[in-house]
């Protein structure tokens, strides 16, 4: 009887994503880089800070523009700065983040429209990293951890000029979590200075995109070794995920990048992967 | 031992092991995704704390601890689920059983519906195979703790403790 009920326990059934799942989280954990803070002490000061920079986030950013050091400046005008950098720690969490404005790139809509875009999406990303701080440290205590054991979760908003010249400018706005249950995340922005828009493989590599991108991220992959294939997944067509939407960089090399997100064509433990896929000139 | 080979021996026994950390989790939650969730959470947890394994002897017992930590944990932030201290209703008569035997699957639903001090418990010792005193490391208890609510499960799944001890 005793092998009858772990027989019935034994069959519990095995969700597929587990092995993925599972390796994500030693991935995370055993290779993610080393992150080292330097924040205030004082919580009350910094929640002040935060609810300001909300605000004046909603109206205008030209005082702060022009208190800005370390300004990059591309082509005549084009500028992306650091809008605000803040800080928010406390027992349950150190979150820190660097958000970027960006400035003058020949079409107010669209630079309207973009930096609205990445205040919500910090905004959004900061307010529930707040909460599952909060509901986590309260389960932890009220389960009888003690207070001193308690990891904080740390959320890490940082962006990233990957390119910039008269023509172009490309980057990235990144958030790095390291409680589980969530990843990296990546959001990219390239943008034709010329014509003032944002620009795709599509506007690059013509009509026939799909075809020319996926042929030549096939071309690499097919280098690979087969520990490296391993990981991809088998029943995924690479020419269905190269649309207008796919994210992508310019690298200094003047490489157009294509960037799958962890989990898009391969198992969580290739992390996030990247193909040049061509030159710009 | 250096961290490096420690690294390597805890990834390849979470890997070897991962079946069965999600069985323990699912049997607390009863749902597929949040048993995920817990068992990558218990592994980040693990790995964050890896420094506190100091004689890996005791991997497994120390792994466990996490991971039932991040049940219990899980199920004290959702208490919406009612545990039955009476369960009369989920354990059938005896009159209904021959030879005193429950139906298989009435039993283990009876097992499901403990408290989970007590399933930890049955959950360690039947299936997952672990002596009383791993079991005590396991829940942070001595092992008159663990007997004692072991025979009080056993008692309660109207189980003859002379079988199952």
């Amino acid at each position: 009887m005793k092998n009858e009920l772990k027989k019935k326990y034994d069959s519990i059934e095995i969700p597929k994503n587990l092995s993925n799942v599972v390796d994500e989280a030693i991935f995370k954990e055993l290779e993610k880089p080393k992150k080292h803070w330097n924040i205030p002490k004082s919580i009350a000061s910094i929640a002040a800070v935060f609810c300001i920079v909300f605000i004046t986030m909603l109206n205008t950013n030209k005082v702060f523009a022009t208190t800005m050091q370390d300004v990059p400046v591309f082509g005549k005008l084009c500028r992306i700065f650091t809008f605000q950098e803040y800080n928010i720690e406390d027992k349950t969490k150190k979150i820190k983040v660097r958000l970027p404005h960006i400035e003058n790139v020949g079409n107010t809509d669209l630079e309207k429209r973009i930096n609205l875009e990445i205040s919500k999406i910090i905004n959004e990303e900061v307010k529930q990293a707040e909460i599952r701080a909060e509901e986590y440290y309260d389960a932890f205590i009220s389960t009888g951890g003690k207070e001193e054991d308690f990891m904080p979760i740390e959320i890490d908003i940082d962006y990233e000029i990957k390119y910039s010249n008269k023509k172009y400018v490309s980057f990235l706005v990144s958030k790095f979590e390291t409680l589980a249950s969530a990843y990296q995340e990546q959001y990219f922005y390239n943008i034709d200075l010329e014509s003032g828009k944002v620009f795709t493989l599509k506007d690059w590599f013509g009509s026939d995109y799909k075809q020319i991108v996926t042929e030549r991220i096939k071309d690499q992959i097919s280098t690979w070794d087969d520990d490296n294939k391993f990981y991809l997944f088998e029943d995924i067509e690479i020419e269905d995920l190269i649309t207008t939407d796919r994210s992508f960089y310019i690298n200094k090399d003047n490489q157009i990048v294509v960037v799958f997100n962890k989990y898009e064509i391969a198992a969580g433990a290739a992390g996030i992967l990247e193909f040049p896929v061509g030159e710009i000139s | 031992m250096p961290d490096m080979s420690k690294d390597k021996l805890l990834t390849l026994y979470i890997k070897e092991n991962q079946e069965s950390f999600y069985r323990v989790a699912y049997s607390y939650v009863k749902n597929s995704d949040t048993a995920l969730d817990l068992v990558q959470d218990a592994i980040v947890k693990a790995l964050q704390k890896r420094s506190t394994l100091k004689n890996e002897d005791y991997l497994r017992t120390w792994f466990y601890r996490i991971l039932i930590n991040e049940c219990l944990m899980y199920l004290r932030k959702n208490k919406k689920i009612v545990y039955l201290n009476d369960l009369e209703e989920y354990v059938p008569n005896d009159d209904n059983c021959t030879d005193n035997q429950y139906d298989i699957q009435e039993l283990y639903n009876a097992i499901e519906q403990l408290e989970p001090n007590l399933k930890t418990i049955i959950l360690l010792r039947f299936f997952e195979d672990m002596k009383l005193d791993e079991i005590a490391k396991v829940t942070n208890t001595n092992l008159n703790t663990v007997k004692s609510r072991l025979y009080k499960a056993l008692n309660l799944l109207k189980l003859k403790v002379e079988d199952y001890q």
